[in-house]
């Protein structure tokens, strides 16, 4: 990569700063139970975007991100944007008191080994996804992102 | 846990003919045009504090305990490509190298206690990835465990740069790490 198009890549085009446009490879399997029992598979969501998260509680970056997630979960609830919040491999216990505290509305999918992670090959956590109706992966943020300002929901509005 | 006592004591320096460099927050952290890199040492209750929070068994605590942590976090100011490879950072005590305790080494220490796979999974993402590449204004962090040293040591990160690892190397040198210890009763 020369250092123009490494500069215009992150933060000069009109992607959002932190997203990376991806090469359209085919997302891997999300078949999980989310932290109430209910079973979701990625596979349900053809037809839609689907806005992918991988977390944990110990990671301080995701500390400030998931509130804003929680926001736009209830921005975009219902629409063509469907949006699958995982965290790894920790307990139920751990999750809940987490989430109780920065963001009760998050219902998360419970990796509960971490495999199902794994298979994403996440570049670190927190790692966001953005996979395309035919289940193409089309976007990565890096890191954790305010997903709740004004020029990531313009981003998002793009997708519901 | 007794409350550990704050020794850490980095002094950062540069190889010659490289940039000059700045360092910031009493010789914690190291910056130049681009690279961003700060030091986080924790002693050995610290450790043991965060996995027992995690839920790892009494076995697994003690095993992670015993080690020391240089636990780095790298914000990539270029405007280009900057790789972690943990392979070519160095650890060294004159000329004796220490040897990084890698994924290997742990997945083994896990199956002698029969670590369950969703700890494991915790323990390898808080480690700092052995190889990938930072885009620009990209950050990391993550530990790299070493046996735990009583005397001072070196450490020398190279980072490829480039997309394909083709620029020049990066190198920071950074003398007079320390393994924190806890304060003794």
């Amino acid at each position: 990569m020369n250092q123009a198009y490494a500069k215009s890549d992150t933060s000069s085009t009109q992607l959002p700063r932190g997203i990376i446009k991806q090469d359209g490879r085919q997302a891997p399997a999300l078949k999980l139970n989310d932290l109430d029992g209910e079973p979701y598979n990625i596979e349900d969501s053809k037809g839609k975007w689907v806005f992918v998260h991988f977390w944990a509680t110990w990671c301080g970056p995701c500390r400030k991100e998931i509130p804003t997630i929680q926001d736009i979960i209830n921005k975009f609830k219902g629409t063509n944007l469907d949006i699958a919040i995982i965290n790894t491999a920790e307990s139920e216990d751990t999750v809940f008191n987490f989430l109780g505290l920065l963001a009760p509305d998050i219902t998360p999918l419970m990796d509960e080994d971490g495999l199902a992670t794994e298979k994403w090959q996440p570049r670190g956590l927190p790692a966001t996804y953005f996979v395309d109706p035919q289940g193409k992966i089309r976007y990565l943020a890096l890191g954790g992102r305010p997903w709740n300002k004004a020029e990531y929901l313009e981003f998002l509005n793009k997708f519901k | 846990m007794n409350k550990p006592k704050f020794v850490l004591a980095i002094i950062f320096s540069c190889l010659a003919g490289l940039n000059a460099y700045a360092a910031t927050d009493e010789n914690r952290v190291y910056q130049d045009d681009d690279v961003y890199l700060r030091f986080i040492q924790l002693a050995p209750s610290q450790i043991g504090s965060f996995y027992e929070g995690r839920e790892f068994n009494k076995d697994a605590v003690n095993l992670l305990m015993a080690s020391c942590y240089v636990t780095v976090i790298v914000d990539n100011k270029s405007d280009d490509f900057l790789w972690i490879d943990i392979a070519k950072w160095k650890f060294k005590q004159g000329d004796k190298n220490i040897v990084q305790q890698d994924r290997k080494y742990w997945d083994k220490q896990w199956d002698k206690i029969n670590l369950k796979q969703a700890h494991r999974s915790t323990f390898n993402w808080t480690l700092m990835p052995a190889e990938r590449n930072l885009y620009p204004e990209e950050g990391v962090g993550g530990r790299i465990p070493i046996p735990m040293q009583s005397k001072p040591f070196t450490v020398v990160l190279n980072f490829p740069t480039g997309e394909n690892k083709q620029g020049k190397m990066k190198t920071v040198r950074i003398d007079n790490v320390v393994c924190k210890q806890d304060e003794k009763n």
